[in-house]
């Protein structure tokens, strides 16, 4: 059992205070290219996925595991199609929480 | 239904985890309980677990709450099938574990098979130790298909430890008189901070408590509960006459008195100097 390389819950807003970590997200997928994918946080702000250059079919929500580059993008190391039935606000919240009043539980 | 059985009270008294009812009529429940008998099912974060205290033996506790079966969400990162086990490493993002699962019915093989690396999935196990590594021995696994459960499963550890804690922190803060963590029985309060009793998954003496949902009168007997609790109150050898009650929490001096009636019936309070003036059982 090993706790010493987790990935923080964050939403757009989040994501600049992990730089250079790991993070996970869930994002609403707006677009994709040839090795990324444009999405929108939970919290309606845009981020930049990159990833591997083979997209498979993607559904409306995604998680993305991966380093966080800038307060916008995500180097993505993997990525789940969440579904088209995902609720975004509990996720947001979720994030709220776990980067907030119980981060111990996290990381 | 008696020790470890999940039953439809216990749903509704405490969201869904608690697992058993141990009520019997007369059973001094408080005093005899020892860890074998209280069977938790505890929604945990590989970090809570990771960070669980140990006797040394293979009694984990996280929160005060001895640990017996935990429920985990995450994704399985390895996986490894012997036939007649499967070795995998689950993640969830706080962290990693190693889990067995043990394959000798059929069904168990079935229910494996159901499961491929790189799946989220909701297991139930047991926690175990072994030279100082703890692994988790599962004997219930499935897919996630619908991932909000990811985002229920963190909600529900947030919760529990949130009831966990303010639980044992009311009870410190109520006289003192029990100066341990949950190993230690406590008194039971079945209308103090949180809807059950103080003692976290267990709860109150006898049935009744149990009809909180059917109780219209529950909000206000459990406001006054926590208003006569306070250490002041606790300390006072008068008591509090119950118009100062009802102007303190701002409640109809009827409704107070209706409540107050329904708890001395109940046993958590008793009059003092004369029948307006009431004090809280608990250490009485």
């Amino acid at each position: 059992m090993d706790t010493s390389s987790p990935s923080a819950f964050v939403n757009g807003a989040l994501l600049r205070r992990y730089i250079g970590q790991k993070v996970r997200t869930v994002i609403q997928v707006i677009g994709s290219d040839t090795g990324s994918v444009i999405g929108k946080s939970t919290d309606d702000l845009q981020i930049v996925v990159r990833g591997p250059s083979t997209t498979p079919p993607l559904t409306t929500y995604l998680e993305v595991i991966g380093i966080a580059e800038s307060d916008n993008s995500i180097r993505a190391e993997t990525w789940t199609n969440f579904g088209n039935t995902f609720d975004p606000q509990n996720y947001n919240e979720l994030c709220k929480l776990a980067s907030g009043e119980f981060k111990h539980l996290f990381i | 239904m008696y020790g470890g059985e999940f039953d439809g009270n216990a749903a509704f008294a405490g969201g869904g985890f608690m697992p058993s009812q141990s009520t019997t009529q007369g059973n001094d429940s408080s005093s005899s309980l020892k860890n074998r008998d209280v069977r938790t099912l505890l929604p945990l974060t590989l970090k809570q677990l990771s960070s669980a205290t140990t006797n040394g033996e293979s009694n984990f506790s996280v929160d005060g709450v001895d640990i017996n079966t935990v429920a985990i969400v995450g994704r399985i990162s390895r996986m490894e099938n012997r036939i007649t086990q499967v070795d995998f490493v689950v993640d969830d993002g706080t962290g990693w574990v190693d889990c067995v699962r043990w394959c000798q019915e059929r069904q168990e093989t079935e229910e494996m098979e159901a499961v491929r690396l790189g799946m989220y999935v909701r297991l139930h196990g047991h926690v175990k130790s072994f030279q100082g590594k703890r692994s988790v021995n599962v004997f219930s696994i499935r897919p996630v298909t619908d991932f909000n459960e990811i985002v229920h499963h963190f909600t529900e550890c947030m919760y529990v430890h949130m009831y966990n804690t303010k639980v044992q922190g009311g009870s410190v803060a109520q006289g003192g008189s029990t100066t341990q963590a949950t190993a230690t029985p406590r008194p039971q309060m079945p209308y103090s901070t949180m809807p059950t009793s103080a003692k976290p998954y267990q709860t109150g003496p006898s049935n009744q408590f149990s009809n909180q949902i059917n109780d219209p009168m529950h909000g206000v007997k459990q406001t006054v509960m926590n208003y006569l609790n306070q250490p002041m109150h606790l300390v006072s050898e008068a008591g509090v006459h119950c118009d100062i009650i009802a102007r303190d929490l701002r409640i109809p001096p009827l409704q107070v008195r209706q409540a107050i009636e329904q708890l001395s019936s109940d046993g958590c309070v008793y009059s003092t100097v004369d029948d307006t003036c009431f004090k809280s059982t608990l250490n009485a």
